[in-house]
């Protein structure tokens, strides 16, 4: 199903939560919303889903304005952080409550459960009541519930937030490839931005109620319109930095103190160049131990993160960390060599956070 | 210096049942009496005065005979005593249960005030009130059925069961409202909103829903109602007259008034009659009540 | 289309659902609480009572308030009413609660548990059996327990001490159902108090009257202003007890009963209902009046949160 939003805008009491957003999600696509906790992702999940009304703006499902219509006409299915089974309801009541609620005769009710039961394999646990089921197999049958209604737009509010690293990784897969093989239309809002980036088409970004971008993960990524987003996306997050721009023979330098300087390439040149003081960004994984080439610093740090060593030094008068294959068995004192990779550099304006390189 | 350290040490208990001591006795006597044919401090003796003599269980015909007072069935009144309760107890159950619904959980203009009023009101002294209750009951009793044409309880007017039982709910609704508010405001948001995608109204949630999940307040808010309407008093004695519409209650209020000491034996036993369930009740679900006891108001305050 | 099916769900027949839900309760408070304010101020001003019947009564403004001014037994309802309320509240409703609350948090577990018990009881009791006990426990010699227990060893004239000492009593008998209340709210916020504050108190080497002094009053003040006014107010309305106790012989008419016996019960048959409700109506005042300072004190408006949900 075709959602729109436009101009959503939800205040309380007063205060803006969720202020003028603007996005469309396409027929079968799985799009998150992603931003910090408080930043309104929530309540625009729920203006969709009915339970807040919008306070201007509209919502559309198929073109159609729904804005008044009770969550119970909108054809969704939910599923929410804290799992929200009845308690006092067997899984087999919590499955087909809603069956029941249309008075679908008997035999069609415990014909769709059992097909949900199968999709989602609770199919044991019918008899139990919520109470009695861990945290993983609870969230299978929420996902269930939601399913069992067919629905044209499924929402998901953080659904893995509760559950533990290993089941969440394991769930996140899941819910994808459920959601490619039904292809319904998909919200899921989350914070966690590798969920974001693992399991949706699009991801809105938001904050304090705005919009910061809707576009696909790669660009996200690789391309962040804002300083925000190129904090919150990537995971050990960016380097940033305040740099002076230097402009030497026709040559942009990066002045990162202390008489470091280094090049910046002519694809990555700063919108502006007369700005002076920018905020340069480099992700961890852009920056590599050289032989004997790239800057002389000595490593202050060195954290084992598994697959990769984390590696904190001074370049310039600036605290970095990059990451390094931890079968250079580097140590704390080495004197190293950093390569930055300048093609995947990014620089913002400081006073507004804007990118000079994409906004 | 022992010395010394067994006092401070006993000194808190000895204070204690020095302080509860008028409580155990006063109870200790009552279970004597009703064994007595007459009593002389707790020591139970015989006509003639010997002491230890006279144990009897006399003092309980009046579970077979007519009470000599009234003229009429002590189960009568047990039955009369029994309706209030219930009635009290499902009316302000119920009632509180879907305003309290309403007051924690739906946005409606006037929420606030009406949440302040329930608070003044509950702290509101309410028997000031029963004078010009009086009034409105006799004003009840004038509608044609509902006021004196109810079988069972009468109707809802004057100097009917109907009537004291509304009495007694409307006094104890701002307690009950509060309270159920109080549970209902500890449900997750999330149970309700994923009933309501599911198709439910708001009257469906409310009773399938939120009213399973807060069961514990139920229970207690059903106990403490029905132990107020088995051991009210001054409504039923205010707002009903005839003797066939005595509770346990007022039939004692009236035996004390006829009584002299001497014969405090049926007195006792049928006090003890109808302090027994409670007790029983009681024992049980003592944990329950101390929240409702102190006002419902307890994390408030 | 859309614009059609709004406007439908807009013009949904009937009242919305709160209303439904809040029916019942509103028509029982406008039935029991408001009404009868409004007919208690109004009768007040008109004198009304058995003899006129419902339909020869006249209006006389503010005669019945002007009269309870100048009749000489309205001072001693009003200082015996003050003193009752006082009295009761400072040792029992306060003060006993203090001290059963303090005692039974700082003695074993299942002992305090016991006691506190005990000292629900007279609150579950029936009024009339919790009265009797106490009729008998003041009555005359040989029946009466004090008399036999403590007052005949002591070498004392045995009396009946519920007419004798009629004050001493309706204090006792209320007080003894009024501890509790105080009783229940000091014990939680008793047990509240975090553990390492009673052990850094002991380690300072506090005594037990230091503690008390120094960590339980301190962290107990709101549960002791909010169980005073809330007392306050139920004292000096309820009459209950004394009615059954004395029915106000022996000097202990209360304000409230003397209001209730004007008005429904008295020994006349003549029953006074316009003077009886402006009695009352000067207990409503106050009870208005107080119920919105409390209201106010405890700012009970920040605990009242805003609905999650604003479909339907």
């Amino acid at each position: 199903m075709k959602v729109d939003l436009i101009n959503l805008t939800k205040k309380f009491m007063g205060i803006t939560a969720v202020s003028s957003i603007n996005l469309d999600i396409k027929d079968g696509e799985f799009v998150a919303f992603l931003g910090p906790s408080g930043c309104g992702k929530t309540t625009t999940l729920l203006m969709i889903s009915g339970i807040y009304k919008p306070t201007t703006g509209d919502i559309l499902f198929e073109g159609e304005r729904v804005n008044h219509f009770p969550p119970k006409d909108r054809d969704i299915g939910m599923v929410f952080q804290s799992y929200a089974l009845y308690p006092h309801m067997t899984v087999y009541q919590n499955l087909v409550f809603s069956l029941m609620l249309k008075r679908r005769p008997k035999d069609e009710m415990k014909a769709e459960a059992k097909r949900v039961a199968d999709i989602m394999g609770i199919g044991t646990l019918l008899n139990r009541k919520p109470g009695q089921l861990s945290g993983g197999q609870q969230q299978r049958v929420a996902l269930g519930r939601a399913l069992i209604k067919q629905p044209k737009l499924l929402l998901f509010d953080e659904p893995l937030s509760n559950l533990d690293a290993r089941l969440r990784i394991s769930m996140r897969g899941e819910i994808k490839k459920l959601q490619n093989n039904l292809g319904i239309t998909s919200i899921y809002v989350t914070h966690d931005q590798i969920e974001a980036m693992t399991m949706a088409d699009r991801i809105a970004v938001i904050k304090d109620g705005i919009l910061q971008a809707y576009t696909v993960p790669e660009e996200l990524h690789d391309k962040p319109k804002t300083l925000f987003i190129a904090e919150f996306i990537g995971n050990p997050p960016m380097n940033l930095f305040e740099v002076k721009l230097l402009s030497e023979k026709g040559s942009l330098y990066a002045d990162l103190g202390k008489g470091v300087k280094i090049g910046i390439p002519k694809t990555r040149t700063p919108k502006d160049t007369q700005k002076g003081v920018i905020k340069m960004g480099i992700r961890p994984q852009d920056l590599h131990a050289g032989k004997d080439k790239g800057i002389k610093t000595v490593i202050e740090l060195v954290e084992p993160m598994g697959r990769d060593d984390l590696i904190v030094c001074q370049l310039g008068d600036k605290d970095i960390h990059f990451l390094t294959d931890p079968g250079l068995k580097l140590k704390t004192g080495n004197r190293i060599n950093i390569l930055p990779d300048m093609e995947k550099s990014q620089f913002f304006e400081i006073e507004t956070g804007k990118s000079l390189l994409w906004a | 210096m022992k010395i010394n350290k067994l006092f401070t040490k006993s000194f808190p208990y000895i204070l204690l049942i020095i302080l509860t001591l008028p409580i155990i006795l006063g109870y200790l006597w009552i279970v004597i009496t009703t064994f007595s044919t007459r009593i002389y401090g707790l020591i139970p003796v015989d006509q003639s005065g010997n002491y230890f003599r006279g144990l009897t269980l006399s003092n309980w015909t009046f579970l077979t005979d007519k009470t000599k007072t009234l003229n009429v069935s002590i189960w009568l009144l047990t039955f009369n005593t029994l309706i209030i309760a219930v009635g009290l107890t499902v009316g302000v159950v119920l009632i509180s249960m879907m305003a309290g619904y309403a007051l924690s959980r739906i946005k409606f203009p006037g929420r606030k005030p009406f949440l302040s009023l329930t608070l003044i009101l509950h702290s509101f002294p309410s028997v000031t009130l029963l004078i010009a209750i009086y009034f409105v009951l006799r004003w009840i009793a004038r509608i044609p059925i509902l006021g004196r044409g109810i079988p069972i309880i009468g109707g809802f007017g004057y100097n009917t069961l109907g009537g004291v039982i509304l009495v007694s709910i409307a006094l104890q609704l701002p307690l009950g409202i509060w309270l159920m508010k109080g549970f209902f405001d500890n449900v997750s948001w999330d149970l309700e909103r994923a009933a309501l995608i599911d198709g439910c109204s708001r009257w469906r949630t409310w009773w399938q829903i939120m009213v399973p999940q807060i069961m514990p307040g139920i229970a207690a808010l059903s106990i403490f109602s029905f132990m107020e309407g088995w051991k009210s008093f001054l409504i039923p004695y205010s707002f009903m007259t005839s003797h066939a519409r005595a509770t346990l209650s007022t039939l004692l209020n009236e035996m004390m008034s006829e009584s002299s000491p001497t014969d405090y034996g049926t007195l006792a036993a049928v006090g003890l009659f109808q302090l027994l369930p409670i007790i029983i009740f009681y024992l049980f679900t003592q944990k329950y009540l101390l929240n409702i006891f102190s006002g419902g108001v307890k994390g408030t305050a | 289309m859309g614009k059609e099916t709004e406007e439908i769900r807009k013009i949904k027949p009937g009242r919305p659902d709160w209303f439904w839900f809040l029916f019942p309760s509103l028509l029982l408070i406008v039935l029991f609480f408001f009404l009868p304010i409004v007919i208690t101020l109004i009768i007040s001003g008109t004198n009304m009572s058995s003899t006129t019947g419902f339909h020869a009564w006249k209006w006389v403004g503010l005669n019945n308030f002007r009269k309870i001014a100048i009749l000489p037994e309205t001072a001693d309802h009003f200082w015996l009413t003050v003193k009752y309320v006082a009295v009761t509240l400072a040792f029992f409703n306060i003060g006993m609660a203090l001290v059963v609350s303090i005692i039974t948090t700082h003695i074993s577990r299942g002992t305090g548990f016991f006691f506190r018990a005990l000292w629900l009881l007279p609150r579950i009791t029936p009024t009339v059996t919790y009265v009797m006990m106490w009729k008998f426990l003041g009555a005359n010699a040989p029946y009466g327990v004090f008399n036999q227990l403590i007052i005949q060893p002591l070498g004392l004239a045995p009396q009946n001490w519920v007419a004798a000492s009629s004050f001493l009593f309706i204090v006792l008998v209320n007080g003894y159902i009024g501890a509790s209340f105080g009783m229940i709210i000091f014990t939680s916020a008793i047990e509240a108090i975090p553990k390492d504050i009673t052990i850094a108190s002991l380690v300072d080497g506090a005594s037990m009257l230091q503690r008390i002094r120094y960590v339980i009053l301190p962290y107990i003040k709101w549960p002791l202003l909010f169980v005073t006014t809330y007392q306050t107010l139920s004292l000096m309305t309820s009459f209950e007890q004394i009615m059954v106790l004395t029915d106000g012989q022996f000097n202990t008419e209360v304000w409230s009963l003397w209001a209730y016996h004007k008005a429904l019960q008295n020994y006349w048959g003549n029953f006074q209902w316009g003077f009886g409700n402006a009695l009352a109506a000067v207990l409503v005042v106050v009870g208005i009046i107080l119920g919105i300072i409390y209201l106010r004190y405890f700012k009970f408006n920040e605990l009242v949160q805003d609905p999650k949900i604003e479909s339907l």
